[in-house]
């Protein structure tokens, strides 16, 4: 890698918009079905996924515009900000712990924790307090638990196989 | 995805300057959310839903409603679980049921979460996505910023296109559609997505990209009609907060 | 003149893709370069514009001159000025949501003044006829406009050595000429191409061939050609369609379009080859599409040794050789991606020789060409009865090509290839259909 690669802000750039529309692409387009009916948003997998791959910065970037993004975009403008502060935090306490013991079991049944008492948590205490009140928010909690707990659990391993097969990924860490 | 949520009408809040209509938008959210008594909240959900329907129509803000039409019943069905130390006005036997104080904070969140709601949509419904781009860098975020938001636009479609084309690819490869093509379609996804990094890099500054501020192709004129318009954006939410 | 002498380019732990490559451009003189695929234009292109080794970790060595400027001591942005390359894939291409964004962006950064702006976004959508497109969203244009798009955006950095890299490609026989017309004007001119169009007739002033890492001379030769054998004697398996009927809507520049597509009558046996024919947008993709149960058809039939067959039962038959391999690979080395398709090792060890891979290469750092070849192994070893190979010379070389048909056929399978290469439809021995504007022939 040549010294002017390290320096050029034309790679971060790029890392940051792919690494958000990934985010983005994956709460917006792509849906699971879920057995009761509706579907499931993938976006704590790709949060994630982020985060354990690029770093705490691009992570946190990523993952809380990048949701924001999606929630404009979906008519649900309103949850943009609970969104972007929720999954960027998400994003930055994932990425901190994967990158101090990234193989350890204690240090991913951590992270799966930290993952659903942010999401869960965070959304229940920011839309409660700012947008639907506690009560109503409630009901949302146990979905909440599952995605986040979905991310963890799927994200990670996604996080592996990408680097595995895609060597050069190591070089753009951020 | 863009083109899902401007809609192509001519009104006078989609003629509203945008720098404008985004300080608008955020302070009337913060005084609507702000807001502790039960009239300036009121009137400003209703303002919302007038601005609303003049601007959008009648079927445009119906949809909006729909689309929180769950939580509004959720709000509604819970506020018994809210304040239940209080003065009851409707009981069964010794079970009260709604107490004047829940009543109250329900409502209260009622009428805050419609307003919001109908705002926030209102804003991305009046103004396309680029022209809100434009907007922020008035406000001074960086080139840097601006243009990462302007690509990961671009992206989103592109990426979500080449999503289904992937799913279509393997679920061919494997001669099944189930839920097991949805990991492999994931990590290609984000392989072919990963190494568009550095070609995006390479195309960004074979096109002159160095890092530095260049002044934008489109400007903002100040006149007396913004000018205006600026200040109406922020006297009314200043004026309902102030209402109390 | 532009000079550019011992140019040598290797990426990491690899072979040098070429080697003491020289060439001398003049003033109005455009040169020519062809080359089959995989043979290393775009890494060219790349090489001297700067970013194969800034962004792809090339080692490039030689020496690039215009007159007595160093080319190759200047930074990518500041070289800009020098030379610019079209890019090869026009969907990659794009950075900007919208037209007009994409276009500014280079005149931006030649720091013009608002005004002058203004008149050059004009200028350049006017010339590619892209002025009705001006507020659309990029990601609404169809491939064709994306090329002129790109090619409006290399006008837009206003270098003084112009690269095209495949830029003929997509484009309608008039805008070929057109874009040939806007080439005399352009101070040096690099073409990079796959095929020798007849279009370039009497318009370079020299011509070379890019093969094994060097330049030669070029010279027209008839490919010597030996079309494949079918294998004779029962025909296993047919697939016929008739009366089929699909159209799809899509949103362009806020108005509904429609694309309407009909099938009469098609039948494809195992063991033959036939090659399905048509210009970008006919429909031939869409079709492919159909066939494999990818869409569901609106009114026809489409059956299997006589019976009919739903979409869920059709993608098990067919093997839809994608045209970007990439697309159905995803396991991270070759051995695996073979070992998730095949009963045994050493089945998987003869495929991979007989397709010319290395069991121990990761997937995503094969060339294009190769993945292309890993992709053809996965299906060889699936074994279904039919196959649809898109568009599958624009990624390795004719001789490939057709070795593949070549084992294919061998196999039993019954091929359909799409394409839209003169030399391949002058030269096919099989049945041919054609593809009009949605409608088979």
């Amino acid at each position: 890698m040549s010294e002017e690669r390290k320096k050029s802000s034309a790679l971060r750039i790029s890392l940051i918009a792919i690494t958000t529309a990934i985010v983005a692409v994956f709460t917006i387009a792509i849906r699971v079905p879920t057995p009761v009916g509706g579907y499931v948003s993938l976006c704590d997998v790709a949060v994630v996924f982020v985060s354990a791959t690029f770093g705490p910065v691009t992570g946190f970037i990523a993952g809380g515009v990048g949701t924001a993004i999606a929630d404009l975009a979906g008519g649900f403008g309103q949850w943009a900000p609970v969104s972007f502060v929720v999954h960027g935090l998400e994003a930055l306490l994932i990425a901190l712990i994967v990158r101090s013991k990234p193989d350890s079991l204690v240090y991913k049944l951590l992270a799966a924790a930290v993952a659903i008492l942010t999401v869960a948590g965070g959304y229940f205490l920011l839309t409660g307090a700012f947008l639907i009140g506690f009560a109503a928010a409630l009901p949302e909690v146990p979905a909440n638990v599952v995605q986040s707990a979905c991310g963890v659990i799927v994200g990670l391993p996604l996080s592996i196989a990408v680097r595995k097969a895609y060597r050069r990924i190591d070089e753009l860490k951020w | 995805m863009r083109s899902g949520t401007y809609i192509y009408k001519d009104s006078f809040y989609h003629r509203f300057d945008d720098r404008a209509k985004l300080i608008f938008t955020l302070l009337f959210s913060i005084a609507l959310i702000a807001s502790p008594s039960f009239y300036p909240a009121l009137s400003m959900m209703l303002l919302s839903i007038l601005l609303s329907l003049f601007s959008v129509g009648f079927k445009e803000s119906l949809l909006n409603f729909k689309r929180i039409l769950l939580l509004v019943i959720f709000i509604i069905i819970f506020s018994p679980f809210q304040k239940r130390d209080a003065e009851s006005i409707i009981s069964i036997g010794s079970f009260m049921l709604i107490s004047r104080d829940s009543l109250f904070s329900s409502v209260m969140i009622l009428f805050k979460f419609v307003g919001i709601s109908f705002i926030f949509s209102l804003l991305l419904e009046t103004e396309r996505i680029e022209d809100i781009v434009r907007a922020l860098r008035y406000f001074h975020i960086s080139y840097s910023a601006s243009l990462t938001i302007s690509m990961t636009l671009s992206l989103i479609p592109a990426l979500s296109y080449r999503y289904s084309e992937i799913r279509e690819a393997i679920e061919l490869r494997k001669g099944k559609t189930e839920l097991s093509t949805l990991f492999p379609s994931l990590v290609s996804l984000i392989v072919s997505a990963v190494k568009l990094i550095p070609e995006n890099a390479s195309l960004l500054e074979e096109r002159g990209f160095t890092g530095e501020e260049r002044p934008s192709y489109r400007s903002y004129g100040m006149n007396g009609f913004i000018f205006t318009q600026m200040l109406l954006s922020v006297i009314i939410p200043l004026a309902f907060f102030l209402w109390r | 003149m532009i000079e550019i002498c011992n140019l040598e380019l290797s990426y990491e732990g690899e072979e040098k893709i070429f080697s003491s490559l020289s060439l001398k451009i003049e003033k109005n003189k455009p040169v020519l370069i062809i080359s089959e695929p995989g043979c290393g234009k775009t890494s060219l292109a790349k090489a001297l514009t700067g970013t194969a080794s800034k962004f792809h970790s090339a080692k490039v060595s030689g020496s690039f001159f215009l007159d007595s400027l160093d080319l190759f001591s200047l930074d990518v942005p500041e070289r800009k000025n020098y030379v610019a390359r079209s890019i090869q894939n026009p969907d990659e291409a794009i950075l900007f949501p919208t037209v007009e964004n994409e276009i500014a962006f280079p005149l931006e950064q030649r720091c013009l003044k608002r005004e002058e702006m203004r008149k050059e976004i004009s200028l350049l959508l006017d010339r590619y006829d892209l002025l009705k497109y001006r507020d659309a969203d990029t990601a609404e244009l169809s491939g064709g406009e994306k090329r002129r798009l790109n090619l409006a955006t290399l006008d837009a950095i206003s270098p003084k050595l112009f690269i095209y890299d495949e830029a003929f490609d997509e484009l309608s026989a008039s805008w070929r000429k057109r874009l040939l017309e806007l080439m005399r004007e352009k101070e040096y001119v690099l073409v990079l191409g796959s095929h020798y169009l007849f279009e370039y007739e009497n318009f370079f002033e020299s011509t070379y061939e890019l093969c094994d890492g060097s330049l030669f001379p070029y010279e027209k030769k008839s490919v010597p050609f030996v079309f494949p054998e079918s294998k004779v004697g029962l025909c296993e398996h047919t697939l016929e369609i008739s009366n089929l009927t699909f159209s799809q809507s899509h949103r362009a520049m806020r108005e509904k379009k429609t694309f309407d597509l009909t099938v009469p009558t098609m039948r494809i046996e195992s063991g033959r080859a036939y090659l399905l024919e048509g210009e970008n947008g006919a429909g031939k993709s869409t079709l492919a599409r159909l066939i494999t149960g990818i869409l569901e058809k609106r009114g026809g039939s489409i059956t299997y040794d006589g019976k009919a067959v739903d979409e869920k039962r059709r993608k098990t038959l067919v093997s839809y050789l994608f045209q970007n391999p990439f697309n159905q690979l995803y396991l991270p080395r070759v051995q695996d991606e073979l070992m998730s398709v095949s009963s045994s090792p050493e089945e998987a060890e003869r495929v991979a020789d007989l397709f010319s891979l290395s069991l121990t290469d990761y997937t995503e750092e094969l060339s294009y060409g190769k993945a292309k070849m890993l992709q053809a192994a996965i299906y060889y070893i699936l074994n279904r009865p039919f196959a649809i190979f898109d568009e599958v010379d624009s990624a390795i070389s004719y001789r490939d090509t057709m070795s593949l048909l070549t084992l294919y056929l061998e196999r039993g399978s019954g091929v359909l290839m799409i394409s839209h290469d003169e030399r391949i439809i002058s030269s096919f021995g099989g049945r041919i259909y054609h593809m009009r504007e949605g409608r088979l022939e």
